[in-house]
């Protein structure tokens, strides 16, 4: 069967009207010009971002080299600003991590039971996690060495200050309420009798007390009191300042006296 | 060849014109372009970060005479030498308000308790930038007055509730105590032969700037050394400190 082209002629010849006679050359040739103006636009676009970029970065630099510069010929007043900084720091975490031994005596005075006397104390900070022990005075002496060659304070946060009290009681049941009494002590954490003797029994454990100076029938006791870790001190960020003193602020008003023979309070 | 093929060949002809055009001339200038670009950012950047300097440089230097009164006043917690007569003064002076007796002070740590003789090892132990130069004193009073006396030890260098630190002395970190009787011939020297006199022996340790170091870094009140290095301990100015200049203006 034969094909047979159902559009008229005339429309036919329309058709190829759209390619003309150049045959579709002419379309080619102005989708190349359009196409060509289109990537010369972006090629300048490009070129004059970059020229002008070029000269902000070269703003930028003479601006950044000035302010160096600037900073520079500051910068002994930086390196003197945090020298001081860093001391003031470095002092005020040594006073933050100090103990208070006025404090503790003013606590331990406070508590005494009426009925005994304090015939000698020893307190000393030892190191980090140091309980009280029943031979304090040579626990104590390792722990404060080692405590103080390895860190920045002699007395680092985390020692561990622990009193040791010798005296004379009326009776052991005072001997009793003293370590009771001892508890109540602000920021003891633990009170361990060391030894209660009566001066009369055979075992002469006053001596060790007391050196035998206790009325006679009186018990002579000794008591370790540990304190809580002594506290890390808080991050100073960049104290503003330090103040000469004018007059003492500190200081604990002492209510309660404590006598060194055994008088009752 | 048909009208067909003409017209596909001339467009692909065309596409690989434009395609040629763009890879060797449009796309290096656009890549370059993006460099440049990296690079400006990169620039801004660093003109942000030398201007925040900048402005620490110029605070820094706002804050210098706070600074510099805040390490005169340091000075006389932590002086640069050991200043032993300082020291000695401070105490006496300290026991003069309560009724207490100075009796002495030794250099290093004394061998009078198991505590205090073992912890002689910390003369040359250095702390923060800092070294520590350990004492031991003997004072004779009363339970309170020896209490009031530790407080006002560690008084001469506190800290405020409000911050700052407070400065009237040296800095003294106490590490044991030791209160005991007064024996009777120590108590009839200082005619006191009350039952209530205990000696008491304090072991403390002082502060001192590391050996080299100045207080002041060689600042003085109108500006800082030339050569101010950084390090907050060891400052490695000049030992001599050029003394404070004060200007007083009438209006």
């Amino acid at each position: 069967m034969k094909a047979v082209n159902l559009i008229p002629g005339e429309r036919r010849r329309k058709s190829r009207d759209v390619v003309g006679r150049s045959g579709g050359a002419a379309l080619i040739v102005l989708g190349l010009v359009a196409g060509l103006i289109a990537l010369v636009v972006m090629y300048g676009s490009s070129s004059h971002q970059i020229s002008r970029q070029v000269g902000e970065a070269a703003v930028l630099t003479a601006k950044t080299n000035a302010v160096e510069a600037r900073t520079g010929r500051l910068n002994s007043y930086t390196s003197f600003v945090a020298m001081a900084e860093q001391r003031m720091r470095t002092v005020s975490q040594l006073v933050e991590s100090r103990f208070d031994w006025s404090h503790a005596l003013h606590e331990l005075g406070r508590v005494m039971p009426a009925g005994t006397a304090l015939d000698s104390l020893h307190g000393a900070v030892g190191s980090a996690g140091s309980q009280v022990n029943a031979t304090s005075s040579a626990s104590s002496s390792s722990s404060s060495s080692t405590a103080s060659t390895s860190v920045t304070s002699s007395t680092p946060p985390g020692s561990t200050p622990t009193f040791t009290v010798s005296g004379c009681a009326t009776s052991q049941a005072t001997v009793a309420q003293t370590l009771q009494r001892l508890r109540l002590m602000d920021g003891v954490s633990e009170v361990q009798l060391q030894s209660s003797t009566s001066s009369g029994s055979s075992s002469g454990g006053g001596a060790s007390a007391g050196g035998g100076s206790c009325p006679a029938g009186d018990p002579s006791f000794t008591v370790n009191v540990g304190f809580a870790a002594l506290p890390a001190a808080p991050a100073i960020s960049a104290p503003a300042g330090v103040t000469p003193a004018a007059a003492h602020s500190h200081g604990v008003k002492v209510q309660v006296s404590v006598r060194s023979k055994g008088t009752p309070r | 060849m048909t009208l067909r093929d003409r017209l596909m060949l001339m467009g692909i002809t065309l596409l690989a014109v434009l395609g040629g055009v763009w890879y060797l001339g449009v796309a290096p200038e656009r890549e370059k372009a993006a460099k440049v670009s990296a690079e400006v950012q990169s620039a801004r950047q660093q003109l942000a970060s030398a201007e925040a300097q900048a402005n620490e440089a110029l605070s820094a230097q706002a804050r210098y005479a706070t600074a510099y009164t805040s390490l005169v006043t340091l000075g006389q917690a932590v002086p640069a030498s050991a200043e032993t007569p300082g020291l000695i003064y401070m105490l006496d002076k300290a026991t003069h308000k309560h009724s207490i007796q100075f009796s002495s002070i030794t250099n290093g740590v004394s061998g009078t308790s198991s505590a205090s003789s073992s912890s002689s090892s910390t003369t040359a132990a250095q702390s923060a930038g800092l070294t520590q130069q350990p004492f031991t004193f003997v004072f004779t009073g009363s339970f309170v007055d020896l209490s009031k006396l530790l407080g006002q030890l560690e008084g001469f260098t506190v800290l405020t509730s409000s911050g700052p630190l407070q400065v009237s002395g040296r800095l003294l970190t106490v590490d044991s105590v030791t209160l005991a009787p007064t024996t009777s011939e120590a108590a009839s020297t200082s005619n006191k032969s009350k039952s209530s006199e205990l000696t008491g022996t304090i072991t403390a340790t002082a502060y001192v700037l590391p050996a080299g170091s100045s207080e002041l870094g060689g600042a003085s009140a109108s500006g800082p050394a030339s050569g101010q290095s950084g390090s907050a301990g060891s400052s490695s100015g000049s030992s001599g400190v050029t003394p404070a200049l004060v200007k007083a203006t009438t209006p």
